[in-house]
């Protein structure tokens, strides 16, 4: 079934046939079908949702309903109720921060692995520091970067003078610091972390004057600018891709609705465009704006919102204004993290 | 459906060893490249099919006789359970031949585009390797030595893939 004189189709056939826990353990039967294996999962490139439970980890699959637990490695176990921080994912890697010691962890929820970044624990990860992150990369998809931005703060209200970028690159492997982040941003709460998205990384900041606005970093030629709001008086903005693009789910002081906005264009020629009002969110109180960032898990690409409703995991669907609940384990929701994966066999060994 | 004046018709198919097999045309239809050959009225008295050998053709035609003899589901909505599961018991006992002649099956059914012998062949080779260890697969599939992974090519994958090992 193996043998290279058997059609792809045939043996897509064959393999499609088989639990996908199984294949990966094929993988190790000949180099073909190491290569063989890793292509056919690659090419279904099922795109998942994880839930960053305590543990085991909950891996959901919304459309075929399927509920998956896997027990992360003892490198990434939590502790002490602190669950650890998703920072962004790319080929089916996902890039967390340990909560116990601040590491960087590469993982790959669907084969189980995981490694950790070097020389990241150097770092002082006491409650003056914040640290923001981001996972890119530049011109070619083998070069994925790092991206952590840290300076001190005494909580909300207080800037820290400088803030200081330094970046990993997973090809080096190893990090540099650059130099031209010139203003002083405020990257708010713990859930400030990045999109990614065409080569840039975006992050929701304040400036030195408390006026919101998005942070782009073009991972190419590693130079930061700023991305205005899509519209004036935004009192809440949450960002995420919506059909490969940069998108901003606002909420302005105004406009009892959230709104879903995408940015089209690339460089100076971006542009802001209206996509869809989400009538029925706050009406159903699914983001309370107290608790907005706790409530709102995360944004899938296809125009959906994960997020949590009284204790449910319920999925928004922004394009039908609707909503369903999602089957999971655990009940107890509060300050979970979601992220949308695509499964890989990618390495981490990179 | 005129099938008793079809039946009558006959085909005729040549393996790549030069032996000829007579059938009738309704079991010949099972095949949709020979379904197209026909109606494209490119067939001759004689289909040659060099890449097939004798004994591969008359497995396949053993099983498009019983398939073609069997009650079509879009035939007739309520179908007989009794022909279900006799055609169910026949595919399985199809199915118990060596790996060689699977694959041979395979790519003859995958030539003459046989789509129930294709779910078929790989409904059961999917079965067959399961189960079973890499070292075991290796055996069934006889790879071939230069193929293998390095030792240490071999230790990272199963690292990587730990959880696929328990």
């Amino acid at each position: 079934m193996l043998d290279e004189y058997l059609p792809e189709d045939i043996v897509y056939n064959i393999l499609d046939r088989i639990p996908k826990k199984r294949l990966l353990r094929f993988q190790c039967v000949s180099k073909h079908s190491h290569r063989l294996i890793s292509d056919f999962i690659n090419s279904k490139s099922r795109r998942m949702i994880l839930l960053n439970e305590q543990q085991p980890f909950e891996v959901i699959n919304e459309h075929d309903n399927a509920i998956l637990t896997v027990s992360p490695p003892c490198r990434i176990q939590q502790y002490y109720g602190d669950r650890n921080r998703i920072i962004g994912t790319l080929n089916g890697i996902v890039v967390m921060i340990n909560a116990f010691d601040g590491d960087i962890i590469l993982y790959n929820p669907f084969t189980g692995a995981v490694k950790n970044i070097p020389d990241t624990s150097c770092h002082d990860h006491s409650s003056r520091n914040f640290y923001a992150y981001g996972f890119g990369y530049g011109t070619t998809a083998d070069d994925l970067k790092i991206v952590m931005i840290h300076g001190s703060s005494n909580g909300y209200g207080s800037y820290s003078t400088t803030n200081f970028c330094d970046v990993f690159s997973l090809k080096t492997r190893s990090w540099n610091a650059i130099s031209n982040l010139n203003s002083v941003y405020y990257f708010e709460g713990n859930y400030n972390d990045s999109v990614f998205v065409n080569g840039y990384l975006y992050w929701m900041v304040h400036d030195c004057r408390r006026r919101g606005v998005i942070l782009a970093l073009d991972l190419k030629n590693m130079i930061f600018s700023e991305i205005e709001f899509p519209c004036a008086q935004v009192k809440t903005c949450y960002l995420g891709t919506f059909k490969g693009s940069l998108c901003a789910i606002c909420l302005q002081t105004n406009n009892p609705k959230y709104e879903l906005w995408v940015i089209k264009g690339h460089g100076q020629k971006k542009s802001w465009s209206k996509v869809c009002s989400l009538t029925s969110l706050l009406e159903e109180k699914c983001i309370s704006t107290f608790h907005r960032w706790s409530m709102l898990m995360c944004i899938l690409d296809e125009g959906k919102i994960v997020m949590d409703k009284n204790g449910d995991v319920i999925i928004y669907d922004m394009l039908n204004d609707s909503h369903k609940k999602v089957q999971t384990l655990t009940s107890r929701h509060y300050g979970l993290q979601a992220i949308e994966y695509v499964e890989s066999c990618a390495s981490l060994s990179l | 459906m005129s099938t008793s004046s079809s039946s009558s018709k006959k085909i005729v198919l040549k393996s790549a060893d030069n032996e000829t097999f007579e059938i009738d045309e309704i079991v010949a239809l099972e095949s949709q490249a020979i379904k197209n050959m026909i109606e494209d009225e490119c067939a001759d008295n004689v289909i040659p099919l060099g890449n097939i050998d004798s004994k591969t053709l008359s497995k396949i035609i053993e099983y498009c006789k019983k398939h073609a003899e069997s009650p079509k589901k879009d035939d007739n909505a309520d179908i007989d359970e009794k022909a279900v599961e006799d055609l169910k018991s026949f595919d399985a006992e199809f199915a118990k031949v060596d790996m060689p002649l699977i694959q041979d099956i395979l790519m003859a059914a995958n030539f003459l585009n046989i789509d129930n012998l294709i779910g078929l062949m790989c409904r059961t080779i999917a079965d067959r390797i399961k189960g079973k260890t890499p070292e075991e697969i290796r055996k069934i599939l006889n790879i071939n030595k230069n193929d293998l992974l390095s030792p240490e090519q071999e230790a990272k994958a199963r690292e990587e893939n730990s959880w696929a090992f328990d």
